[in-house]
């Protein structure tokens, strides 16, 4: 982990080199919009590093990556009007009744929402050949289509995550995971997931019984507060399943 | 590239941006596109992967047109740093294979007569640094290493890579800024 007793000005350049490791780069990034002396260090850096990259060749790119960004603007505008402003979810969010309310409404509609996976993936058993925990839950919304996820807890503290049915999402968000143990109140970030796959986490070292999973719409790479700042989309409780 | 265009173009074009006018935009894109492109490819290797680079950066550099500040960074540097965070972010996140992967000796040698003279004195600079401190630079610029991938490349100890990149760039910063 980065010290910030250590000269910024390093950190600055370190942080425009690229060689700094992803934990490091987020505490930076974290850090940019309230630190005056570290922007101005960083941008400092961005001009003087900046010429390094004039010896590029350029090379045109395919042409379908201008059609993509008009195609998310669109989709963006397209969301900015049909939906009422999002809520932001303030850091105190774990205290913020709405957040409970959602949390709460969306593990309700977890029971049938496995029932249906199962029942529909025969092939689950390759995902559970996997791992040996007996925890499992998923995260759907209750309907036939939307995002949903199984999620299934291995022994070795690892939680398995497999896109069921992938969310639709503004290209420049990302979907984050978190856990909040029973009893607790302080969501844990269990890193961003992916458009599809299975994505396993790191041993959180969180009791797996009652484990509560949620899924939040972020920044691009994750929160920079190390906390949910954007809408919840889906959440549901660990539960065992043998 | 940099030198065929003037920095308060570039500006100008963000400024735009900033009002939501997509014309400006899509003559951002047509100025920029290829370099951006290269420079995301380099480091993700993978053209699908460097498509969603400069998506995603061009959609942020759209979106943060408004909070970019002519007077403090140069239009070029700022749309080269959001790609290139971008790049960067996807391949930590992905991982890659780096063992086989040949040492490029500098970045590419082909003689531009146009080349931006910022270039030729950042040139100059990297010159003052012996030949492995400039490759480690470069490589980590360039092409997007890590300090520990630049340890695993080198077969020297991670601190020994830190100490050395930090000392280079004490050396390019007091020979730019001289």
């Amino acid at each position: 982990m980065i010290d910030f007793s250590d000269d910024p000005e390093m950190l600055a350049a370190e942080y425009v080199l690229g060689v700094l490791a992803p934990d490091d780069v987020a505490v930076i990034r974290s850090r940019l919009a309230d630190d005056a002396n570290l922007a101005s260090a960083v941008a400092g850096w961005e001009k003087r590093l900046a010429r390094l990259a004039s010896e590029v060749t350029p090379i045109a790119p395919p042409l379908q990556i201008w059609e993509q960004i008009t195609a998310s603007l669109e989709a963006d505008d397209t969301l900015a009007a049909s939906t009422p402003p999002k809520t932001v979810m303030p850091d105190g969010l774990s205290n913020s009744l709405a957040f409970w309310r959602m949390a709460t409404a969306a593990s309700l509609a977890l029971a049938a929402g496995l029932a249906i996976w199962l029942f529909a993936n025969p092939n689950r058993t390759t995902i559970q050949a996997n791992v040996a925990g007996p925890y499992m839950t998923a995260l759907t919304p209750g309907q036939s289509n939307g995002p949903s996820w199984a999620v299934q807890a291995g022994a070795d503290g690892k939680i398995f995550v497999t896109t069921i049915g992938p969310a639709a999402k503004p290209a420049d968000k990302d979907l984050q995971l978190w856990a909040v143990a029973r009893g607790d109140t302080k969501p844990v970030s269990l890193g961003v997931l992916p458009q599809s796959g299975t994505y396993v986490t790191g041993d959180a070292g969180l009791p797996h019984a009652h484990l509560l999973l949620l899924v939040s719409i972020e920044p691009k790479g994750g929160s920079r507060t190390g906390r949910p700042t954007g809408p919840v989309l889906i959440g549901g409780e660990l539960t065992r399943g043998d | 590239m940099l030198e065929h265009q003037d920095h308060g173009d570039l500006a100008f074009l963000i400024g735009r941006c900033a009002n939501g006018d997509r014309g400006a935009f899509r003559r951002l894109y047509e100025l920029r596109s290829a370099h951006l492109y290269a420079i995301a490819l380099r480091i993700v290797r993978h053209p699908g992967l460097a498509e969603d680079a400069v998506h995603d950066a061009f959609i942020q550099i759209f979106k943060n047109a408004g909070s970019f500040d002519p007077s403090r960074g140069n239009p070029e540097a700022w749309m080269i740093s959001v790609t290139r965070y971008r790049a960067l972010d996807i391949v930590r996140r992905q991982g890659r294979e780096i063992t086989g992967v040949e040492l490029p000796d500098e970045t590419d040698q082909s003689p531009d007569p146009l080349r931006h003279a910022e270039s030729r004195v950042l040139e100059r600079c990297l010159e003052l640094l012996e030949i492995d401190k400039r490759r480690m630079v470069v490589l980590a610029f360039v092409d997007g290493y890590s300090h520990s991938e630049l340890s695993d490349l080198f077969k020297m100890p991670l601190g020994t890579v830190k100490s050395w990149i930090r000392r280079s760039l004490t050396t390019i910063r007091r020979c730019l800024d001289a």
